[in-house]
């Protein structure tokens, strides 16, 4: 025998049938698959996410925020990969993504309240408690669109991590749990408001969620993917019919009155409500009521006046800076006022101009240094009580009319590059050729004499509701309008005769009333205001009222005593605050507590949907295991009825394993009920037993077990078990845990 | 009875098969086979104290049809199991005591030139008998183990081109000694692989050897054994063997256990088809003497390991020796504890 003849082919025969060690290169191409896998379903979800969050900017203003909630969902969803590719473990890609996430919530909202800035200490929770406070208070005083506080931003962190952190490092296991943030991100906007969310948004967070479930899946068949498809989007529409108690608290806290970052968008809303509510009471030293001012919107830009955005961190309301412009030649009185603030939320802070001292407040405020309007980032105007001293000026005519040019900065003056003919056309036929002081009289007298008729109703049905130069021309050619238009209409005007101006948004000055016994005045929420000021040289900002039938003449604007009886002799002196109409052309016109019909509803933007949606969100993730577990158990009780055995084991063998049994299913049934009996009692088991070992192993039509069975022995096994552990079995059971792949690591794929 | 008799040799040319004749009469019933079975494991304990698995294995085996390959330290008594075992049923016995000279010939039988006749004869040898005792198997030259081997397989001796059956049952109970010795042949891994199972004995307790000091006095306890089961009462135990049910459930199992040892990490060759056929087969007998008709997980949990484990080669030691069965048992019971139990044709749910 020749050995090499002999053993050559030996070798060649037996290799099939040995397969002597797992093939490397195999298990290799295994793991790397099973690594691409991992990658493209983390990747397919990051991106529905991004998209998902990308459907909130109906809510939020600008793509600051999307781009610090990416980040957010960025960083731990690649801690999670990483973890995953790396780890043996299946608990570790979860540490890792929750690792990382609580660094860059740290990292990034609470830096300087930590450690190296990275590490969280309890002031970092006292930082993140504070942000999500202000990020609650933000949301309810914001108007939507809102601005991105760094409140808001951090509860946008927070949703993001969440929906990261506790999925991601499942989605290997169970890629369908994508829907649940997915589908809770998509319906903020629906439930905040109906009619809002916009559907592509939908569609793109859909394509990718379908395409992450069938990773690895490629036979999935079509029906499976429509039926998903189906779900989701009906899913997605149905799940905002669980927010009733949002849309209830949206409700109810239209009672107040909101200031978000711009109050002027809101006004003409705020006007139409039909609820009034009282904003602010104050007392004043002063000889008459007070224009209290909320914002300084300086910077037009042909459509919208946005407040100036540069506040001056690091200021202190208790001492205010001069006025802009004031000279000291220019005759001024200081008065003190006490202000109440009422049902009015938000960041800005009624105060008379110029105020040169505020004290009394909570929380942390702020002056502008332009505008010296007060305004916070975190706290809240709402129930606010504080002392106020403030100058009243009182140029006399010279000054008036020196007509100095104007040194300011250019945005007082700018102007969009396209705007309608016609409104400068109007604008120098009006002011004329008179002085600076001439012209802005002249504004003013064209706008209250007369030809133009206040209402809050007409400009919104006549389509041209605003303050943009289109609206500006519409409303030339209407002539009629609220205080928005008539204060845009005369600021832009003005610009266009080369005087600097700029709109204020705060409250007329109300009613006199008897405040604790002090003569005082009750400012409502139908006081609310839009003024314009003007710039002179020499003398500041002044205020004018081009408003027929709101508010008051300022002093100086008759020291000509231009043809109009009616002035008052000091701002405010307005008792009745029933304006005296000045328009007998329009003797119905509505005043600012027109009862209106509910067709323009008021747009307050509630924390409600966002907590609620992160309430639950969270119930959703606490119950889903039990949910689950029960969705589990019936689909096998009806099977158990229809006579399948296995059915009944596995569950068996499931509530065994819930209740700290080791039930591997490499036991059987004899096996795992022997152990039972010992605990439970012979007698349930061994009918249990006898029924599954029949209905299983032995010919077909066998005996076979009833439900009852099932359900005494589930009793028997609970029973045995202490709460504890029984309330981990209904909550957290470990039978679907296993399930889902969170005992061990999962094999390599094939 | 001589250890060496050869009693109801088949000596037909034909390979007809002893089955179909017996297939008219009736089959007994579960309960009949149950009282024979036990009577048949009572009777062997009579002389066999304290290895009650041991004897359940044995005659399991038995009734499945396979062949048992008992391995274990000399003086444990493994003749005595395979003796008694034969006795207990009413059939044709043979001992074959296994040496180096022993021809192949010596097993199966020879043909001899009848000068009266003036043609070559079949001399039957002692492989024909319904259970062959083979003390020492490896003992003998491959030629001649092959030789025997051919036969458990086949079922039938072929000598000089004539094809013999053997008799209906028909089973080989070798024994081997598993520490290496001058003058032995291992068996090769295939021809283990024609023994259904493997068994050790295991030294007895404390208390089972002192009593067998004490009845070894009084003469051979093999003596007083007398049957209990006829051989046609054999061949019906059989049939109802046959009989037993077995679910795809429990196929599944079997064949996912088979296929665990293919791919063991531990192990460099796994089980064989033949190995899963064989492992369904005893599990069939065992179930039955269980008296159940159908083939429950439990059944090819407790036969696995001596079903399996001496097919299997461990990866690492190239010796199979008493340490490498262990291991081999230790792993093979490691891979049915590791292997999920399918419940019913639905699956696990």
């Amino acid at each position: 025998m020749v050995l090499a003849d002999s053993t050559a082919p030996a070798t060649a025969g037996r290799v099939p049938a040995r397969q002597p060690y797992r093939d490397p290169t195999r298990a290799n191409r295994a793991r790397a698959l099973q690594n691409t896998r991992t990658w493209a379903r983390l990747a397919l979800f990051t991106v529905a996410l991004l998209v998902a969050f990308g459907s909130l900017s109906t809510l939020i203003d600008g793509v600051v925020w999307w781009i610090a909630s990416a980040l957010t969902i960025v960083l731990p969803v690649l801690a999670i990969g990483i973890a995953t590719q790396l780890g043996r473990r299946s608990w570790q890609p979860f540490v890792a993504g929750f690792g990382v996430a609580v660094v860059s919530l740290t990292f990034g909202y609470a830096r300087d309240a930590a450690l190296f800035g990275i590490i969280p200490t309890f002031d970092t929770l006292g930082r993140w408690g504070e942000l999500v406070n202000a990020g609650i208070l933000s949301i309810t005083t914001q108007r939507i669109p809102a601005e991105a506080t760094e409140g808001i931003l951090f509860l946008l962190a927070i949703l993001a991590v969440v929906s990261v952190v506790f999925i991601a490092p499942a989605l290997d296991r169970v890629p369908a749990v994508a829907a649940l943030p997915l589908l809770v991100v998509l319906d903020i906007p629906v439930a905040v408001r109906a009619g809002i969310a916009e559907p592509h948004w939908f569609v793109f967070v859909v394509i990718a969620y379908l395409a992450l479930l069938r990773i690895g899946r490629r036979r999935m068949p079509l029906t499976s993917v429509l039926g998903t498809a189906a779900v989701v989007v009906v899913g997605s529409l149905l799940l905002p019919a669980a927010f009733p108690p949002a849309r209830e608290v949206v409700n109810d806290a239209n009672t107040g009155v909101g200031t978000g970052l711009n109050p002027l968008i809101d006004l003409g809303d705020d006007l139409r409500r039909d609820d009034t509510v009282t904003a602010v009471t104050y007392v004043t030293d002063a000889p008459g009521g007070l224009y209290l001012r909320l914002a300084t919107l300086d910077e037009f830009n042909g459509i919208n006046w946005e407040p100036d955005s540069s506040t001056d961190p690091d200021n202190d309301v208790a001492e205010f800076p001069p006025p802009d412009g004031l000279t000291d030649e220019v005759p001024r009185a200081a008065y003190s006022a006490t202000i109440q603030v009422g049902d009015v939320g938000g960041r800005w802070l009624p105060l008379p101009y110029p105020a040169t001292s505020v004290q009394g407040l909570e929380g942390d405020w702020r002056w502008e240094p332009d505008g010296l309007a007060v305004r916070s980032s975190g706290a809240d105007a709402r129930g606010q009580e504080y002392d106020v001293t403030f100058l009243d000026i009182q140029p006399d005519l010279a000054q008036l009319t020196a007509d100095l040019e104007p040194d300011v900065p250019s945005r007082y003056l700018a102007l969009p590059n396209e705007m309608p003919e016609v409104i400068a056309q109007t604008a120098e036929q009006v002011a004329g050729t008179g002085s600076t002081y001439q012209k802005a009289i002249a504004l003013q007298e064209f706008f209250t004499s007369g030809d133009f008729d206040y209402s809050v109703d007409a400009p919104v049905d006549e389509g041209y509701d605003g303050t943009g130069v289109g609206v500006i021309e519409r409303f030339l050619e209407v002539r009629s309008g609220y205080c928005v238009h008539f204060a845009s209409a005369m600021a832009v005007m003005a610009r266009t005769v080369g005087i600097p101006s700029r709109i204020v948004v705060g409250f007329q000055p109300g009613e006199a009333e008897d405040i604790d016994g002090v003569p005082g005045f009750t400012v409502s929420s139908a006081d609310l205001h839009a003024w314009p000021e003007l710039y002179f040289e020499g003398i500041g900002w002044l205020r004018f009222e081009p408003t027929p039938g709101r508010g008051s003449f300022p002093d100086y604007s008759s020291i000509e005593a231009i043809d109009d009886p009616t002035t008052p002799e000091f701002e405010g002196v307005n008792p009745s605050a029933v304006p005296v109409d000045p328009s007998p052309a329009a003797p119905n016109l509505p005043d600012e507590e027109t009862v209106v019909d509910g067709t323009i509803t008021v747009e307050e933007q509630n924390p409600a949907p966002i907590i609620t949606a992160i309430a639950v969100f969270a119930l959703a993730l606490l119950l889903t295991p039990a949910g689950v577990r029960v969705l589990v158990r019936l689909r096998r009780m009806r099977r158990v009825r229809a006579g399948d055995a296995a059915a009944a084991w596995a569950e068996i063998r499931d509530t065994a394993h819930d209740h700290d049994w080791v039930a591997p299913d490499s036991e059987t049934p004899r096996q795992l009920g022997t152990r039972l009996a010992i605990v439970v009692g012979h007698e349930p088991v061994a009918r249990l037993q006898d029924g599954v070992e029949s209905a299983a192993y032995d010919r077909p039509g066998s005996l076979t077990m009833t439900v009852d069975d099932v359900a005494e022995l589930r009793h028997a096994i609970a029973s045995a078990a202490p709460l504890g552990v029984r309330l981990r079995a209904t909550f957290l059971p470990p039978s679907l845990m296993a399930r889902a792949g969170f005992g061990s690591k999962p094999p390599p794929v094939e | 009875m001589s250890d060496y008799s050869v009693a109801n040799a088949g000596g037909s040319g034909t390979g007809t098969h002893a089955n179909s004749e017996q297939a008219p009469t009736a089959p007994i019933s579960t309960a009949e086979f149950l009282l024979d079975a036990r009577a048949v494991i009572a009777a062997i304990e009579t002389v066999i104290d304290g290895k009650r698995s041991v004897i359940e294995t044995a005659v399991t085996v038995l009734l499945a049809e396979g062949h048992l390959l008992m391995e274990d330290v000399p003086g444990v008594g493994k003749t005595m199991l395979a003796r008694a075992l034969a006795r207990s049923v009413d059939c044709s016995v043979s001992r074959i005591q296994f040496t180096p000279d022993l021809l192949p010939a010596d097993i199966t039988g020879v043909s001899i030139y009848n000068q009266a006749e003036r043609e070559f004869e079949f001399k039957p040898g002692p492989v024909f008998a319904n259970i062959v005792i083979g003390d020492e198997i490896n003992r003998a030259s491959p030629k001649t183990q092959s030789a025997l081997l051919e036969s458990m397989e086949e079922r039938q001796v072929t000598v000089d081109g004539a094809s013999y059956a053997l008799p209906e049952p028909f089973t080989v109970i070798a024994t081997q000694n598993p520490i290496e010795m001058e003058g032995t042949y291992a068996l090769p891994e295939a021809q283990r692989d024609r023994f259904m199972a493997r068994i050790s004995m295991g030294y007895p307790d404390q208390a089972a050897e002192a009593a067998m000091l004490r009845t070894r006095e009084t003469g051979s306890p093999l003596d007083r054994l007398a049957p209990v089961v006829t051989l046609d009462r054999l061949r019906k135990m059989v049939d109802t063997v046959r009989a037993v049910f077995v679910s795809p459930a429990v196929e599944q199992y079997a064949v996912a256990i088979a296929a665990a040892t293919r791919t063991d990490r531990e192990l460099r060759l796994g089980a064989s088809p033949r190995a899963t056929l064989q492992l369904v087969r005893a599990s069939k007998a065992r179930a039955a003497l269980d008296g159940r008709d159908f083939v429950l997980p439990d059944d090819i949990d407790a036969l696995a390991v001596p079903v399996l484990a001496h097919r299997l080669i461990p990866s690492r030691s190239s010796a199979s020796g008493a340490l490498g069965g262990e291991a081999l048992a230790d792993i093979t019971s490691r891979i049915v504890a590791a292997t999920p139990v399918p419940l019913g044709a639905s699956g696990a749910v």
